[in-house]
């Protein structure tokens, strides 16, 4: 940026031709402060024409007006090589008498041309137009130092929106430190709410937050800004949008935004600055709002995400309350009836001598419905209080232990059955040992239950797979009636069945258990199986539980 | 020891007619060798009415204090076990029998309820003829085995 052009006589006359039009007015000097050139809007500055001025001293130029403290910091600056790399930036608030500068602005630095080093020294009463020239041209150590301004100024807002905790805070410390760090009246940060309005998510106006507005992009400096990849107004502003009432109010007449978008491009809102007078550097100005804007939109696309999540939260929150009322609901609202109808249906069986062999009999049918109801009731209650309880107490399981226990639990079914049951060895693992022996419980009474009629039950229960391996898995094995294995989605669904209750009883809800408890677990079980022949229950599950991390 | 032909008291504490026309049917059917009468209130309000002689309940000859209370633990105003800590904390209640009768098959309802002294718990089963074998064997039991400490006899004085 910095460097001297390796071809000064070619950047001397680009310098040249863009000083003939630039508004600033240009002169150049050499060490000894004589001018040697100078372009048309110098001349107008100093009242002189071109011949009056080439030659002489720039302090002739500017003592005449009684800038003697402007000219002794020139003399300064130019008797001491070494600072003629750091250039001088004054800003003089005197009036020149008999000149139209008011307000004068004097930058001068160092280049090197045909071997020689001159000096050029802007002066202007507007540096937004001094700046794009020193882009244009590519003023060597003036935009050094315009760099080490920027970054200066990059860094206290990074800084200060550093300390941002939250989205909220973030937006409301990047319009203070904008504002403050550009000298600004007014900035803000808005989301757009429709295609014609937005609304603030911070604003900072006259050394202060202002409480967040909504408002129309009509008739505004903001109108279509969506569309756009800035909106610059440098001066005019309330004759060019008098409609806009707010900019009467703030007396702002400067105005400069720049949309910000998603991820996916999508418009979300714009940053923008307002001013009641020009923008001391509008280039820096810029970069700094093009950064900022970008770093606003992943704000506010992070803050919707995280919107979004807490809604859905909230919502999730709310459908478990339900839940855990429905629960309630089922395991006694629900309940109480119909024990009253097993208990009065007793009752009438006992007590009335007019009910038939017939009548005996429907009163049997209506009783062992109800039980069926009630049955269905509490496994319905277990299934919808497994999520909740389940990551309760994470433990370390010895899955051998829990089939011995099963057996045990099991044992009148088991002989009644005629049942054999074969463990091999299973391996310890994290998990919650109560849910666990639930599992294995379902497993191993179902295996026995879905038995072939006279061939008695023989049950294996053994570990395959590498025993390095993350998931254990484990295998119930069954010579039962088996089922085709197109049924192998619906069997896990709850009240789903196979068989007639007349065929074997059940409620459906046992392998939806099993499923569910294993999932809690972070594992998957699946089932092989062959009409006739058998079952093969797998349970996949991980040997370690990553605490906190099991899916609600 | 047994005084066969002193009339019981047993005081239903129960919001639900259904189970008390069970309950009352099952202790005029079952062959006791004693015989009953029984008092039916409503809520645990009403109980502790009754057992304080308060409201429509202050004639003494109209309140017995009972031999017997079989207490239902949802019921609205007072629950069952508010009316059981009531009566187990009151220097002449304190010491009669008194039977959680309920639906509920929470565990921390169990453990609440002899915790807070309940001589027994009975859970309201669908099947009668359980519910009779369970009521006779309690009923026999606390009514006529087990002696327990001044009855409050001097209440029913």
């Amino acid at each position: 940026m910095s460097q001297i052009p390796e071809n000064p006589s070619i950047e001397e006359d680009r310098f040249r031709s863009i000083a003939h039009v630039t508004l600033d007015g240009i002169l150049v000097i050499d060490e000894n402060a004589l001018v040697c050139f100078c372009n048309e809007i110098a001349n107008s500055f100093f009242g002189l024409p071109a011949r009056d001025i080439v030659g002489k001293s720039i302090y002739s130029l500017l003592s005449d007006h009684h800038n003697l403290g402007l000219c002794n910091e020139i003399q300064c600056y130019l008797s001491n090589k070494e600072t003629w790399d750091m250039g001088l930036h004054k800003n003089f608030q005197t009036k020149l008498e008999g000149t139209s500068l008011t307000i004068l602005d004097l930058i001068i630095h160092p280049v090197n041309w045909s071997s020689r080093t001159l000096f050029i020294t802007k002066i202007n009463n507007d540096s937004r137009r001094f700046v794009e020239m020193a882009v244009d041209i590519k003023l060597g150590k003036e935009s050094k130092k315009k760099n080490q301004i920027f970054h200066q100024k990059l860094r206290v807002i990074v800084e200060g929106c550093a300390i941002a905790y939250n989205d909220s805070v973030f937006f409301h410390s990047l319009v203070k430190n904008l504002a403050t760090t550009l000298q600004v009246y007014c900035v803000f940060v808005s989301e757009f709410t429709g295609v014609d309005t937005a609304k603030t998510l911070a604003l900072w106006v006259n050394n202060d937050f202002k409480e967040n507005i909504e408002y129309s992009l009509i008739d505004t400096p903001c109108e279509n800004i969506a569309n756009k990849t800035i909106q610059y107004y440098p001066d005019n502003l309330q004759n060019l949008f008098p409609k806009d009432k707010i900019l009467l109010e703030w007396e702002v007449d400067n105005y400069m935004s720049l949309p910000f978008f998603d991820a996916a491009g999508k418009p979300l809102g714009h940053l923008g600055l307002m001013c009641t007078k020009p923008l001391e550097d509008p280039e820096i100005a810029q970069t700094i709002l093009k950064i900022f804007s970008q770093y606003a939109g992943s704000a506010l696309e992070r803050k919707r995400i995280a919107d979004t999540l807490k809604n859905s939260y909230h919502r999730l929150e709310a459908s478990n309350e339900e839940l855990r009322d429905f629960v309630h609901i089922a395991s006694h609202d629900l309940q109480e009836p119909l024990r009253k109808i097993i208990s009065f249906s007793d009752l009438l069986k006992w007590s009335s001598n007019t009910l038939d062999e017939e009548g005996t009999y429907f009163l049997e049918r209506m009783k062992s419905a109800t039980r069926r109801l009630q049955s269905l009731l509490n496994d319905l209650v277990k299934f919808s209080t497994l999520d909740s309880s389940i990551n309760d107490l994470m433990d370390t399981v010895n899955l051998t232990t829990t089939a011995q226990q099963v057996l045990t639990d099991l044992d009148i079914l088991i002989s009644r059955t005629n049942a054999s049951i074969e463990i091999e060895d299973l391996p310890t693992i994290d998990g919650n040992s109560f849910h666990l022996l639930r599992l294995f419980q379902n497993l191993i009474s179902n295996a026995i239950k879905y038995s072939r009629d006279e061939v008695s039950p023989v049950i294996k229960i053994f570990e395959t797979g590498s025993p390095h391996s993350e998931y254990c898995e484990i295998n119930f094995q069954d010579n039962g009636i088996g089922f085709d294995e197109k049924y192998l989605d619906r069997i896990f669904k709850p009240f789903q069945r196979l068989h007639r209750n007349d065929q074997f009883k059940g409620t459906g809800m046992g392998l939806a258990i099993c499923k569910k408890i294993v999932e809690r677990h972070n594992g998957t079980v699946t089932a092989k199986s062959k009409p006739k022949e058998g079952t093969t229950f797998t349970v996949k599950l991980p040997r370690k539980q990553i605490r906190g991390n099991t899916t609600q | 020891m047994i005084d066969s032909n002193k009339k019981h008291i047993v005081l239903v504490v129960e919001d639900d007619a259904d189970d008390f026309f069970l309950i009352s049917r099952i202790l005029k059917t079952v062959d006791f060798k004693f015989k009953f009468d029984i008092i039916w209130v409503k809520d645990g309000l009403e109980a502790m009415d009754y057992l304080l002689r308060r409201e429509k309940w202050q004639d003494p000859a109209l309140s017995p204090l009972p031999s017997l209370i079989l207490l239902d633990i949802n019921m609205p105003k007072k629950n069952g076990l508010e009316v059981l800590k009531e009566i187990k904390t009151h220097e002449t209640l304190k010491n009669l029998i008194t039977i959680i009768f309920t639906s509920s098959k929470n565990e921390l309802n169990i453990v609440l309820s002899y915790e807070l002294g309940a001589n027994s718990y009975i859970h309201k089963s669908s099947e009668i003829d359980q519910l009779e074998k369970k009521i006779k064997l309690l009923f026999s039991y606390w009514l006529e085995v087990a002696e327990l400490p001044s009855r409050a006899s001097d209440h029913s004085s």
